[in-house]
């Protein structure tokens, strides 16, 4: 468990998020909830548009869907991030309790819709101290 | 009668994939961009406009815990369940423990029957468990010296269903009104009394049927309730 003043203290300042979700109001919320920690935010609505945001800038954490329509889901976009920036940290959102196929190798947090403020900036947290 | 039943699976994977994709990140966001403008923007909204929010915030907070509780529902229906021997003594201590967290003002006297036990699929049993115990705490909120009780009756012999007991001196109910409660968002209090969605003892029933048990109930007004158990062995 996580509190949210714990996690808003915890969150570097200036730590670089893209948040990419097919909803682009969920993308939204989500970049707003992580700039009140200091964050820095992108949002993309596609794996596509992900890569693209992914190889024109610098990025710490990337927190993607899961289920996304366009052909690549966001286990096969963090793989490929992954296999790009071997730096990147992942954490996912899904509509699913489930575990990633290779969830270790990606050291990735999967929070479960609905997800709160708190647990998006725990996630980050997570992600960039395991 | 099977293309019958492979079109009600079928019916009920889609509503599971309308609730679970197509409703919780709209609810997500409407919620979260209500709360956006209360925290962020209250100085540009005027008293009547900040009622309203409440109310729209309201309103989504309950449309996104019957959407949990229906997914809670199809979910107890669909499962695979794995049949093992379940210590329900332990299982319901944890039960009560977190029920005490989430409302630590509260005193409830609660005894555990020591030693239960029965052959069930643990995740289905504690979500039984955990319906009816919240259904006792919550109903015994306006109870003083609130008791519970969880104790099994005798069993003749092994081979006999196990039948558990979870009683309360809460506010019970009409006993004509017995068959309504386990019926989806049948609520047989005013919600201004005990605030609720109506889901949970479908829950537990859907829960129950799955293991081949009963689920049934006595109560008499104002002085509490029994809600049994029965599970084959």
């Amino acid at each position: 468990m996580c509190d949210i003043s714990v996690a808003r203290r915890n969150v570097p300042e200036g730590i670089r998020v893209l948040v990419v979700d097919d909803e682009p109001g969920l993308a939204e919320l989500v970049g707003l909830w992580l700039e009140a920690s200091g964050c820095e935010i992108a949002t993309a609505r596609s794996a596509i548009e992900a890569l693209d945001n992914l190889a024109r800038g610098v990025f710490d954490v990337l927190f993607t869907d899961v289920s996304m329509p366009g052909g690549m889901d966001g286990f096969e976009l963090a793989a490929e991030a992954i296999r790009r920036w071997p730096a990147l940290k992942v954490a996912f959102g899904s509509a699913h309790a489930w575990q990633s196929p290779d969830g270790a190798a990606l050291s990735a947090t999967i929070l479960r819709k609905p997800y709160t403020q708190a647990q998006v900036q725990c996630a980050v947290v997570k992600v960039l101290t395991h | 009668m099977q293309t019958q039943r492979a079109q009600e699976r079928q019916l009920i994977e889609e509503c599971r994939l309308l609730l679970s994709h197509e409703m919780r990140s709209p609810l997500m966001v409407i919620e979260g961009f209500a709360q956006q403008l209360l925290d962020r923007h209250a100085a540009q909204i005027d008293e009547k406009g900040a009622h309203y929010l409440h109310r729209m915030l309201g309103a989504t907070r309950h449309l996104s815990a019957q959407v949990e509780g229906m997914l809670t529902m199809i979910e107890a229906s669909r499962q695979p369940m794995h049949i093992m021997r379940v210590d329900v003594t332990a299982m319901c201590r944890s039960l009560c423990e977190e029920m005490r967290a989430a409302d630590p003002q509260r005193e409830v006297q609660v005894e555990i029957e020591e030693g239960m036990s029965c052959e069930a699929d643990s995740t289905l049993l504690r979500l039984v468990f955990s319906q009816i115990i919240a259904n006792a705490f919550k109903f015994t909120a306006r109870t003083e010296s609130a008791r519970i009780a969880i104790t099994t009756e005798p069993q003749r012999d092994e081979a006999e269903s196990r039948t558990f007991c979870v009683s309360d001196n809460g506010a019970g109910f009409d006993p004509a009104l017995s068959r309504k409660l386990f019926q989806a968002f049948s609520k047989l209090h005013p919600v201004s009394e005990f605030a609720g969605l109506g889901l949970g003892l479908a829950i537990a029933r859907h829960a129950v049927e799955r293991h081949d048990g009963q689920l049934w109930a006595e109560g008499t007004p104002q002085q509490g309730c029994c809600f049994r158990l029965a599970l084959p062995q």
